[in-house]
């Protein structure tokens, strides 16, 4: 039976999601955001990291209409290839308070939560844990600019 | 890093740049953009154009001037703060951008990253972004302005009651 580590991320009032372990590469807790003008409001700022400027995917808005709360901001720093070859790409995720990692085994798997609708375009698959389903990130799809 | 986020724009071939600043804004523009530099004080408030905030007379035309927010927004009123009034050239013409500094920056100094895909949005004027002494700086065109201030619009609108002035 296969098993696999995630980072379980809150995103708001209860709503919560995960990436791999591997995938995030970096926590910024209180992170100082530039906002960009021209820009979806999912997306409107970005992070100086390590010389880059990274967009901040703002999930919770995108999903829900409504930001994380400002005061409990952590942004964790995402990593992915397009290919196996290809050179990682990085983003900046925005969410709430601290991430949690955790064991996910196969027979964990589950639907999509039927809400919000956005999740069908944004997980690429589901687990259940503490009774709770927790939808998986398709990271190269929501910084591809899929969702404006 | 993004293959689009690390796929930096040239800089050699636009060997300068001019930064705009605009409240905290930093807006940079190709510098064979500008055409001259004018006091606002030369800026005639009669008649604004559409989005814009007066106009500025220069080789034998009348060019609209605009004025911008932080957020690249365009203002109906002039700043106090913003005195120098760039005249950026476009295809019909020219057309004014007030701004409070302007600077010369060399190309070379500059590592200007194209808007990640995330963030692109069909309409914005922004080219990329860059670090400016330590911020964000917005880089654009003045073709791009012209377009999100609907410049050529008043230019051609402003020959145009030229032209029937002419005849009348």
């Amino acid at each position: 039976m296969a098993e696999a580590t995630a980072w379980i991320v809150d995103l708001a009032d209860g709503l919560c999601a995960a990436v791999g372990e591997r995938d995030m590469i970096h926590l910024v807790e209180q992170p100082l955001c530039e906002s960009i003008p021209y820009t979806p409001a999912h997306c409107r700022c970005v992070l100086l990291w390590e010389g880059e400027l990274l967009p901040i995917m703002d999930l919770t808005l995108w999903l829900t209409g409504q930001s994380v709360e400002p005061t409990c901001r952590s942004i964790g720093i995402v990593a992915w290839q397009a290919q196996p070859e290809a050179a990682p790409q990085y983003g900046a995720l925005l969410f709430s308070g601290l991430p949690r990692k955790v064991q996910v085994k196969d027979e964990q798997s589950c639907d999509l939560p039927p809400q919000p609708c956005g999740w069908n375009t944004v997980a690429i698959s589901c687990f259940r844990h503490h009774g709770q389903p927790v939808p998986i990130l398709d990271l190269p799809l929501i910084f591809s600019g899929a969702l404006t | 890093m993004m293959a689009e986020q690390r796929a930096v724009i040239d800089t050699e071939q636009s060997s300068r740049y001019v930064c705009l600043s605009l409240g905290r804004q930093a807006l940079l523009l190709p510098q064979h953009d500008i055409r001259t530099l004018e006091s606002v004080l030369d800026v005639s408030i009669e008649g604004r154009p559409v989005n814009g905030v007066g106009w500025l007379r220069f080789e034998k035309g009348r060019w609209p001037v605009y004025c911008c927010n932080e957020e690249l927004q365009p203002l109906p009123v002039m700043p106090l703060q913003q005195r120098i009034c760039a005249l950026l050239t476009c295809a019909s013409g020219y057309f004014g951008l007030l701004c409070a500094n302007v600077a010369t920056v060399p190309g070379a100094q500059l590592r200007i990253r194209p808007l990640a895909a995330a963030m692109a949005r069909p309409h914005s004027p922004l080219c990329g972004l860059t670090l400016y002494h330590g911020r964000v700086g917005l880089v654009s065109t003045a073709a791009h302005l012209a377009v999100l201030l609907q410049a050529e619009a008043a230019i051609r609108q402003q020959a145009a009651s030229g032209r029937q002035a002419d005849h009348g």
